[in-house]
Order: structure tokens, then C-alpha cells, then sequence
């Protein structure tokens, strides 16, 4: 997984600067063969590890002409500080995060739900997707396989001997630019590449910043 | 012994038409007369210097130009677990340039990523006639034609690890006005390139009834 981000990545860097005056139908239509890329684990080995299936939601930037100086003005009232819009920086691709009870924390992360046997990764992320509280996202998935990965062990008076910690797949997913999501404030946050520090822890935050691409 | 001798006398006799054609060249090459005239400084494979002017072999071979055969039916590549099978990027919209530079983005997007680009064509364009009602009666008029121009790029073997990632690049810096889907290609697709043929289908009917 390193391999391929590491060639596409840096070279792949684009300055947009421009902006929108109303929002590009983009419409993404994939209607492929779905892979079967099956994950089940194996009945009997048991690893210490379980499984999270995460998903990284992203809301495409509406490529266009610049706005001239009042609509940006207007922009700047309306939708910038409020990090819970979605249609905040239109010119920039924006990530869906989450606050979650984990442990005795509230983090932010991007939503993840726990694996269970018997379902695809994939499927555990479109689960954890659709279980957000309060949004009806529709989200294409950009293909079975994973974008990104993070492991972390739990604390030590939570380890036992079966679980040592969890590791977490990322998969990608893309928001149609042209709905309007109400979520709640405290709880969802969409943010840029650059507002990620902000909100992740820094372990986690060098894992996501792998996959995601500011374009 | 006379064959020696033969062979030292013939070698004599060239080496001399040899010094005197080499001679006789310069003259011609000096007196500026007509070089209609091909005196054959032949060398002999002993010599060091044989061959030594060859370049046509150095050159890459040229294959005679061979007449465009019928197009074949390719055979289209099945699925594995870890790779797409054939599969069309198609790139459609009104405004002709944004639909041929966003196609040809793709394509070199796909050159740079070493990914196999099977083959790269335009369907045809496909014209959307405007009509307006007139303000009284009933007639309609034509208002404006619409132009639907549509560029596929055709994809193999893709690693699956790599596709969301193309995703993701080819969709972020989709041009507004620009409708982009990725579809499976099939036999349908193929044969819709060409044209129907209603003689050969008339007939093909006939021989069936």
C-alpha cells in the first residue's frame, strides 16, 4: 500500500485557485463489475487484533471561474467558519470527520465501525457510513480495496490476552456535490487537508495524510 | 604451381585495375566529368577495411506497408482478483475542447502511472436539435443544435489497489460541463463502433427464411 502512494502522490500536486459560483454537476456513474475481495478471517487463528473498517468521505471541489470580489465576501459570511457545512471551501476537497467515544476520550477520527465475520471490509466501511447518526449519506465507493491503514494498541490496563489492539482500514469514498447534508455541529466536521492537524491526534494524522490527496 | 601463379598474377591484375580505377576516379572526380560511368572498387573479405561503408544494416528495418486488415475482435480480458478486466473511461459533454483535453489528461495521466491504455477513440458526435414552440401557434422552430461529443479511453488490467486512487485524481480535476463515467466494456460496446450494414443484414435474413 505504501508503494503506489508514494509514486502518485507527490507529483500528482495541482494549485487550483479557482472557485465557484454554483456548484458542477458532477456525476459519478460506475457501474463495474464489483472484484470479490474477500477479507474473512480464518475460523481458528484468532489474532489479538480487531478489525475497524473506516471511511473517508470526501466532498469533491467544484472546479470553475473565480468569483469576483462580493460573491467572495458573501462566501466568507455564509459558509467558511462553520467547520459542520459542507459546502464550505468549494474549491477545496474536503474530509468528513466525526467525534467518537473511544475509551474514556471524545476524538475526532474518521468514522470506523468495528469488523464483523462473515462481511467484507468494504462492507464494514458502508455500514460505518451509513450508521452516522443523523446524515443520510449516499456516498460512491471509489473500489474494494483499502487507501490506507493505521494500528494502534490499547491502553495497558484495557489489554487482555486475546486483544492487543486494533488496526483500522480506510477505504475512499466520494459525496455527490450537488446535496445539501444538515449535520450536527459538535459532532461532524468537514475539513480541509490543511485543518486535519487541527483536529487529529498526530500518530493517527500521519497515517491519514497518506492517502488523502489535496488536489 | 600454376594455380599459385594464376592466383598471384590475378591478384597483381587487380591490385593494378584497383590502383588504376582508384586513379582513374580521382581524375574523374577532378576533371568534373559525368560519373555515368560505375568503376566497382570491389574488396576482397581479406581486406581490413571490407565492408567498411555498410550502413544498411545499422538502419532499423523497414517493414513494406502492409494494407489495413478488418478490424479483429480483441478478445476482452476477464477480471482476476487483484486486477480490473477491460473496462471504458468515457468523457462526454457539449464543449468539444474540454471533453478532448480532459480525455487526453486521462490518457497521459494513465501513461505516467504505467498503466496499459488498450486503445484510445471518439464515438460519434450526436446532435440535440433545440425546438421552441412559437409564441402563436402551434409550430415548432429550431432554436439551437446541440452538440454531444463523447472521447473513450480504454483501460486493461488495472491493479484494483491503484483504481481508487485514479479515481479519486481523474474526479477531482473533472472540468465543469464534463460528464465522466467508468463502464464495463463488452462485445455491444464494441460492435456499436461500427456501422450497420443493411444490404448484407437484408440478405443474411433472406438466406434465413
Amino acid at each position: 500500500m505504501a508503494a503506489p502512494f508514494s509514486r502518485v502522490y507527490r507529483p500528482l500536486w495541482r494549485i487550483i485557485t479557482t472557485s465557484t459560483l454554483n456548484r458542477g454537476v458532477r456525476n459519478v456513474s460506475s457501474s463495474r463489475q464489483q472484484l470479490s475481495a474477500q477479507n474473512v478471517k480464518p475460523a481458528g487463528a484468532a489474532s489479538p487484533w480487531a478489525l475497524h473498517g473506516a471511511v473517508c468521505v470526501q466532498r469533491l471541489p467544484a472546479v470553475s471561474q473565480d468569483r469576483s470580489p462580493i460573491e467572495e465576501e458573501f462566501m466568507e459570511l455564509m459558509h467558511q467558519k462553520d467547520v459542520s457545512s459542507s459546502e464550505r471551501c468549494l474549491a477545496d476537497s474536503l474530509i468528513l470527520l466525526v467525534k467518537k467515544h473511544v475509551g474514556s476520550q471524545k476524538l475526532w477520527l474518521l468514522p470506523q465501525i468495528q469488523w464483523q465475520t462473515g462481511e467484507t471490509l468494504r462492507q464494514t466501511a458502508e455500514r460505518a457510513l451509513a450508521s452516522l447518526p443523523g446524515a443520510d449519506l449516499t456516498a460512491t465507493f471509489l473500489g474494494n480495496a483499502p487507501c490506507g491503514f493505521y494500528k494502534y494498541k490499547y491502553p495497558k490496563d484495557i489489554q487482555k490476552e486475546g486483544s492487543v489492539g486494533a488496526k483500522v482500514f480506510f477505504f475512499k469514498a466520494v459525496l455527490p456535490s450537488h446535496k445539501h447534508l444538515p449535520l450536527e455541529k459538535n459532532s461532524f466536521a468537514w475539513v480541509k487537508k490543511e485543518e486535519l492537524q487541527d483536529f487529529l491526534k498526530p500518530e493517527y494524522l500521519k497515517q491519514v495524510r497518506r492517502f488523502i490527496m489535496a488536489l | 604451381m600454376n594455380t599459385l601463379l594464376n592466383k598471384v598474377l590475378l591478384l597483381q591484375n587487380t591490385q593494378a585495375l584497383v590502383c588504376a580505377g582508384s586513379s582513374v576516379q580521382s581524375q574523374l572526380l577532378t576533371t568534373h566529368m559525368a560519373l555515368g560511368v560505375l568503376l566497382t572498387n570491389r574488396q576482397y573479405r581479406s581486406m581490413p577495411t571490407h565492408g567498411i561503408g555498410k550502413y544498411r544494416h545499422l538502419l532499423p528495418k523497414a517493414l513494406p506497408k502492409k494494407k489495413k486488415d478488418r478490424v479483429q475482435v480483441k478478445q476482452i480480458k476477464a477480471a482476476t482478483a487483484t486486477e480490473f478486466g477491460v473496462f471504458n473511461v468515457c468523457v462526454s459533454g457539449y464543449d468539444m475542447t474540454l471533453v478532448e483535453h480532459y480525455s487526453q489528461y486521462i490518457h497521459n495521466l494513465c501513461n505516467h502511472l504505467d498503466i496499459k491504455v488498450d486503445e484510445s477513440y471518439a464515438l460519434p458526435t450526436k446532435s440535440t436539435e433545440v425546438m421552441l414552440m412559437q409564441e402563436q401557434g402551434t409550430k415548432m422552430y429550431l432554436d439551437a443544435v446541440l452538440k454531444t461529443h463523447e472521447r473513450i479511453v480504454q483501460i486493461s488490467e488495472m491493479k484494483a489497489t491503484l483504481f481508487p486512487i485514479f479515481m479519486d485524481v481523474v474526479l477531482k480535476n473533472q472540468p465543469e460541463g464534463v460528464r465522466f463515467c467508468v463502464k464495463q466494456h463488452s462485445e455491444t460496446d464494441f460492435q456499436a463502433r461500427f456501422k450497420t450494414r443493411p444490404e448484407l443484414e437484408g440478405l443474411l435474413a433472406k438466406i434465413n427464411n
